[in-house]
């Protein structure tokens, strides 16, 4: 993350003086497995779905 | 031998407050009121209403000597719930105008836009969040998506002053875009990019967020910021290290949008909502999905999740809610693509790989028609 959010900085989506920001950006990835359960499985069903439309 | 003086104020009456027992003056059972949070006390929460003390039982957690609407939920105990999502469903119009009336805010319609998602995001009614949130909207003429709403009130709501600083420098930049643009950016640069002349190892990271039915791989599903941080780093890179780029444009693009969309999601998923944007290939062709799955608390403190699939090019959507390991969703669809087999195969494989069961309904592209067809897949978790 500390990688990108230079990046941010230097394409002034951020200043570097934000710390508030900052901080809200560096607190852990909060994950979550039924939020990956869902994700990987419903776009799946979609996928073929779409695939039966065109 | 103050207590013995007349005219000398007993602090202690004035505090003594009403218990609920004194049923003449409690608000009753089933009714808003608007309260004062004073105290926290050990057993209970010390209260003012239309100017009267209270001792009342509060689960939520807000900041002190704030105004703020409630529900009473129990006059027995003198319970308040400030999670009005419940009553709110039921009669939203009667809410709405209790709020505005009591508050003294206006009665129109972006004003009643926002206190619906604030109580839908099960936040409470703080009067002098309200207050800021619309006035800095209309100062600043905000016309803002969903997404953006959303996280205005959840950034907000944990702001512990009343400053709007913090919040105009992220909306000014990194959330100056709806998410959802953002990734549809991030679609349209993907297309273009991926037949750039960029070095190799770059496009095959690109390609990464690529889901292919055919190789199954689930990362580009789940695991996309991942892959698209590493993407960005090496163009941003490769950016600086070379100074004569063809395709100069797309790859700045891809940066700048890949940036956002990593620095959005991250703050996004601080407040328990998950977005996401997949890339599906489909024969010469790349399709896009767009999802959003948002994870709330019960009162009793079970989680549960609201789910939200798109597709623009064709009718298809599916909504749903999971809660304790059970989906009821209902797919919207038109109704001569529908292969029931495929669904029916999906909710196996729910069970099988994830022990969910599931209870999947379909209509016809209209959220008001009838039912037509539904598939259920093991035991009602809801019953």
């Amino acid at each position: 993350m500390e990688e990108i959010i230079n990046i941010a900085i230097n394409n002034k989506l951020l200043n570097h003086n934000d710390s508030k920001v900052i901080d809200l950006l560096s607190g852990n990835d909060k994950t979550d497995k039924i939020v990956e359960i869902l994700s990987i499985e419903i776009s799946k069903l979609f996928v073929e779905l779409i695939k039966l439309e065109r | 031998m103050t207590d013995s003086l007349l005219n000398i104020i007993n602090i202690q009456d004035l505090q003594k407050t009403r218990k609920p027992s004194d049923s003449i003056t409690m608000p009753k059972q089933n009714t808003l009121v608007t309260v004062t949070i004073l105290e926290r006390l050990e057993l209970g929460v010390k209260v003012l209403i239309d100017g009267k003390l209270f001792i009342a039982i509060i689960n939520e957690n807000v900041a002190m000597q704030e105004e703020l609407i409630a529900w009473v939920t129990d006059s027995e105990k003198f319970e308040l719930s400030l999670n009005l999502s419940n009553q709110f469903r039921e009669n939203s119009n009667y809410i709405l105008s209790e709020i505005n009336t009591r508050f003294g805010f206006s009665n129109s319609v972006s004003a009643n836009k926002i206190l619906t998602k604030i109580i839908e995001e099960r936040k409470p009614v703080i009067k002098s969040k309200v207050k800021l949130l619309f006035e800095y909207i209309q100062q600043n003429q905000l016309k803002l998506s969903d997404s953006q709403i959303f996280l205005l009130i959840n950034i907000l709501w944990d702001e512990k002053g009343n400053s709007t600083n913090f919040i105009e420098e992220l909306f000014e930049n990194i959330l100056s875009e709806p998410f959802e643009n953002v990734c549809k950016q991030l679609f349209e640069i993907t297309n273009e990019i991926i037949f750039a002349k960029i070095p190799s190892f770059i496009i095959q990271q690109i390609n990464k967020t690529v889901y292919d039915s055919s190789t199954d791989n689930v990362d580009a599903l789940y695991n996309k910021k991942e892959i698209i941080t590493k993407a960005v780093i090496s163009l941003n890179n490769y950016l600086t290290n070379e100074t004569l780029i063809g395709n100069r444009d797309v790859v700045e693009k891809y940066v700048e949008y890949g940036t956002k969309y990593i620095l959005q999601k991250t703050i996004l998923q601080q407040y328990n909502c998950y977005p996401e944007f997949v890339i599906a290939k489909n024969e010469n062709e790349l399709i896009l999905i767009m999802l959003e799955i948002k994870k709330y608390y019960s009162n009793s403190g079970e989680a549960f999740y609201n789910i939200v699939f798109k597709q623009n090019a064709i009718p298809l959507e599916l909504k749903g809610i999971v809660r304790n390991k059970f989906l009821s969703g209902n797919i919207i669809i038109d109704d001569e693509k529908l292969d029931v087999e495929l669904i029916r195969k999906f909710q196996q494989d729910l069970k099988q790989n994830w022990d969910i069961n599931s209870h999947i309904s379909f209509n016809q592209n209209n959220d008001s028609k009838q039912t037509n067809r539904s598939l259920e897949n093991g035991i009602n978790a809801f019953a």
